[in-house]
């Protein structure tokens, strides 16, 4: 596993799964039970997706921010303010993620 | 020149306010805040600066803090105070505001109103005993379903979070208060969650539809740590649903549910219901987010204005306001000092 990425870890636990980029609500058909969804920023209308990841991880916010608020609700690991999460994450690569940590670590790509 | 113990409250209301915004990020949903604020600042705060001193006139700071509902809506006014600049606002008449929504939110938060203790405490010892009380609770920690109940309790809130974001536009604290955590005497934490105001109708007409106006949830938890802030953040030390031991649900002030069965509907109903809501604003412009941000303001004061006999609709000349461009809101969002500074300066002015 090689660490490629952190933020800060928001909403305690460990992840891992397929990523899942979520850029625009083009993009929310595509997201399966399971993914790790990896975006900009949450808003209230991806709150079905966050139901469904594995985990999250966005390139803004903090510890109050929208993901983070509900990823706590959820019991949902999530990274928040990793800056290039959706620039150098790919669709499809097996990352890990550690919520306490808030470090990310590259599976397979 | 303002007395020493105004300066200080309205000094501790500035560092709460550059703690609060430094430590976290602005909502950017639906339009970044500071951008949405701005057009609030010329018209609504003299707004509801007039509409307080008139009721101050008949009313106890106590029963006007009521009309308002919760004390985070009335905590989030402090967020108008930056722009103080753009209203017209005489210096003693910002100082007088800015003390007002002290006072008010004291009302509910009587010892520590800007909750520096981390705890935003609103029931006194004899409500939460009765709480405590209630035949209502189901305890689920040793039950058989007990990772049913919690993933269905998280998706409630979860769900109820953000059609509470949906409605105030990013500001999802105007629509409920989170209070607690009260301490009960076996260590464990009771927190109540508050929705309320689900139906805006005049500002949402497809609320209309919703079966819900307000929505209690009581939780105990055990094991884990639970701070608020001065506007309602909730912030745990561990994920929230593997700690709850025991909840209940109030709908419309008098149906109680507890079973799998009524938490499967209640979720089935927000789900269905705020999908609809989202479907019927995929086409809105940013103009009609900022109207929306603008109306709902204007709507908190409907109670207030509601005991002169006066509407609480905008005015034409706000609704005009929103063909002007925005100028940039607060820029620092890191610095807690500038920040504060900032807004003692926008408050007091030069007074040091």
């Amino acid at each position: 596993m090689k660490q490629i990425l952190s933020g800060m870890g928001v909403s305690a636990g460990k992840a891992q799964g397929k990523v899942c980029l979520v850029l625009n609500r083009n993009d929310y058909s595509k997201f399966k039970e399971g993914d790790i969804l990896v975006t900009t920023m949450t808003d209230p209308t991806m709150t079905l997706l966050m139901c469904k990841a594995a985990g999250i991880i966005t390139d803004t916010g903090g510890l109050t921010c929208h993901a983070a608020i509900v990823a706590r609700e959820l019991g949902v690991p999530c990274i928040v303010a990793a800056q290039k999460a959706t620039k150098l994450l790919k669709n499809g690569s097996e990352i890990h993620l550690c919520g306490d940590s808030g470090n990310i670590h590259l599976i397979e790509d | 020149m303002v007395a020493s113990k105004n300066l200080i409250k309205i000094k501790k209301l500035c560092k709460t306010m550059g703690d609060l915004i430094s430590e976290g990020t602005p909502p950017v949903w639906p339009i970044q805040i500071y951008e949405n604020e701005w057009y609030l600042y010329k018209y609504f705060i003299r707004n509801l600066f007039d509409t307080i001193q008139k009721l101050k006139n008949k009313k106890s700071y106590s029963e006007i803090a009521k009309l308002f509902k919760n004390p985070t809506r009335i905590a989030e006014f402090t967020y108008l105070l930056f722009g103080l600049s753009e209203s017209d606002l005489k210096p003693n008449e910002k100082i007088t505001l800015a003390l007002d929504i002290i006072e008010l939110v004291k009302c509910y938060r009587k010892k520590d109103p800007f909750c520096r203790s981390k705890k935003n405490l609103i029931l006194n010892q004899n409500q939460i005993n009765k709480i405590i009380k209630s035949k209502n609770f189901v305890k689920i920690d040793k039950n058989l379903e007990k990772e049913k109940y919690k993933k269905l309790i998280s998706r409630i809130n979860a769900a109820l979070f953000s059609y509470c974001e949906f409605i105030h536009s990013g500001i999802h604290q105007n629509g409920h208060e989170f209070h607690g955590p009260y301490k009960l005497k076996d260590g464990r934490l009771l927190i109540v969650r508050e929705y309320y105001d689900l139906k805006p109708v005049e500002v949402w007409p497809f609320s209309k539809r919703f079966k819900y106006k307000n929505i209690k949830i009581f939780e105990i938890y055990s094991g884990i740590d639970i701070f608020f802030d001065y506007t309602n953040h909730l912030v745990c030390s561990k994920p929230l649903s593997d700690h709850l031991e025991a909840f209940y649900i109030i709908l419309n002030g008098s149906k109680v549910i507890n079973k799998i069965e009524e938490l499967e509907i209640l979720l089935k109903n927000i789900n269905s219901y705020f999908q609809k809501a989202l479907f019927s604003t995929s086409n809105f412009k940013r103009k009609d987010w900022i109207k929306k941000h603008m109306e709902m303001r204007y709507w908190y004061l409907k109670p207030l204005k509601k005991l002169f006999g006066k509407d609480w609709k905008p005015p034409k000349k706000q609704y005009d306001h929103l063909n002007k461009k925005a100028k940039l809101g607060l820029k620092e969002y890191k610095n807690s000092i500038k920040i504060k500074n900032k807004l003692y300066k926008s408050i007091v002015g030069d007074e040091k």
